[in-house]
């Protein structure tokens, strides 16, 4: 991220924003409520164009991609949401397999070989002809998950994935992460919740007042004599 | 106070940016359609669910009011045509009143006002709900599943409508003839089919195409419009104004191309 500025109106969301981020890394983003950490994350990862600056992927600005290329960096992405972002007027099946019926035109019984694994990880014994509407909160979530990284995506991008699970869902949750993480995948996280976040991270970063303020390893960041950090690391 | 030179520039720059993006939808979504097969097929089995949703659902209070307005109409007619023994004006008049106005007009104003205000309240929850972002995240073109399918559903239920609209409409007027006056249904035919030139079915299935186009991208529009949940009740509310307004402003001037030139 080099020089993100963002604003809405004469609200400044980012001010000259930049951080690098290693291929292969879990990058954990930390910040207060209202700091933008979901809207940085949607700028990241291409589905919000910020006011100036660029984000910079193998040498090229996404924000420069034509449609299609954008559209191909974001079939090789994956995006877990905070509320899940399940498609309502879908079933939790095709939610699933959206992504092999648009870009393979796929049959339902391979899709379901390809996805099945995933579900298993997560102990899955629901209906999947539910509609979005009929799943708890936690199942919502486990689809959304499983939706994001069954393609095999290079970079995973996750806003809260573990605010308001249960503790059952919430391990569910953590051991895909760690899967995904010894895989050595690309992975952004944005939470609040640092018993989930820190153990996870390779790196932190602390979001306030629209900019990382300081970043590192979570040893050093615990180390901080930084205010905020240690106020949002306590 | 404003000054109203710079107000009128506002609502021009208002205006442009509306129907500018209006058109990008329609132009994009449609373009995309026909030269990329990617994920054609997942658009034309959304494409028929919309077909079934528009039109399929709508045919019965179509059929009613088609059948209600033909009926009307030629009670309205009969006694003053009777009287000055020009029965056989029924088939030019039911042909410039539902064939060629009321048919299109009233097929797209219960078509706005239920299948316009679902698409715009339903773009809208899916973009607060962050869903059109999860389409994009999959690699999926939102344009080509979501906008393209909803379009053309509409154009084609519009005009299937608007057909079964006219069809119905001058069995309504048919059968109050025969009640009435006795006329047969080969007399009255013969009537409505001297009356109804090509040109008049083509314009009113030119017109219900158009409306279909314009409606549902005025409606996705402002449904795409909406950033939080208070604001679904208002994009809709305004998707079904812009439609109406449109309407009639399409109407005139289609009107104008097929029978002023």
């Amino acid at each position: 991220m080099k020089n993100l500025c963002l604003k809405f109106q004469e609200h400044v969301v980012f001010d000259y924003l930049s951080e690098r981020i290693e291929d292969g890394e879990t990058y954990v983003l930390l910040g207060y409520s209202g700091s933008g950490k979901s809207t940085l994350l949607k700028v990241i990862s291409g589905l919000l164009f910020p006011t100036k600056g660029e984000v910079v992927i193998g040498g090229e600005n996404i924000f420069d991609f034509s449609k299609h290329k954008m559209l191909e960096f974001h079939k090789s992405s994956g995006f877990v949401f905070q509320n899940a972002a399940l498609i309502s007027n879908l079933n939790v099946f095709e939610n699933l397999a959206l992504f092999y019926q648009y870009h393979m035109n796929m049959p339902d019984e391979e899709i379901i070989k390809r996805v099945q694994p995933y579900l298993d990880d997560v102990r899955w014994d629901d209906d999947l002809k539910l509609r979005p509407s009929m799943l708890s909160t936690g199942e919502r979530i486990l689809v959304s998950i499983i939706r994001a990284i069954s393609h095999d995506p290079d970079f995973i991008f996750w806003d809260e994935p573990s605010a308001n699970l249960d503790n059952l869902t919430s391990k569910k949750v953590d051991e895909i992460f760690w899967k995904l993480k010894k895989q050595r995948k690309t992975m952004i996280l944005v939470t609040n919740n640092i018993q989930f976040g820190l153990p996870l991270a390779d790196r932190v970063g602390i979001l306030y007042n629209g900019k990382i303020i300081e970043s590192g390893t979570p040893a050093e960041m615990k180390k901080s004599d930084n205010e905020i950090t240690r106020s949002l690391l306590s | 106070m404003r000054n109203p030179i710079s107000a009128l520039i506002g609502w021009v720059k208002a205006k442009f940016k509306f129907y500018g993006g209006i058109t990008a939808l329609l132009v994009y979504s449609i373009s995309d359609y026909i030269t990329n097969p990617k994920g054609r097929k997942i658009a034309n089995h959304v494409w028929l669910l919309q077909i079934f949703f528009t039109a399929n659902m709508a045919i019965k209070i179509i059929g009613l009011v088609a059948l209600a307005l033909g009926a009307v109409t030629v009670l309205q007619l009969f006694t003053q045509l009777s009287r000055f023994g020009a029965l056989g004006l029924v088939g030019q008049i039911l042909n410039l009143v539902i064939v060629r106005e009321l048919g299109p007009i009233i097929t797209a104003m219960i078509v706005i006002s239920r299948s316009g205000t679902a698409i715009a309240a339903e773009i809208a929850t899916m973009n607060i709900n962050n869903e059109m972002d999860a389409i994009e995240m999959l690699g999926v073109d939102s344009l080509k599943m979501i906008v393209f399918p909803r379009v053309a559903g509409m154009v084609v239920s519009l005009v299937l409508l608007n057909l079964f609209f006219s069809g119905v409409g001058i069995i309504g007027g048919f059968v109050v003839g025969n009640l009435l006056g006795g006329i047969t249904f080969d007399v009255f035919m013969s009537y409505v089919i001297k009356a109804i030139t090509m040109t008049d079915i083509f314009a009113g299935t030119f017109k219900a195409m158009v409306f279909g186009f314009f409606i549902s991208t005025i409606s996705i529009f402002h449904g795409f419009q909406a950033f939080s949940s208070t604001q679904v009740p208002i994009v809709t509310t305004k998707a079904v104004v812009s439609s109406i307004f449109a309407m009639f402003l399409l109407d005139i001037i289609i009107t104008i191309m097929f029978y002023m030139g």
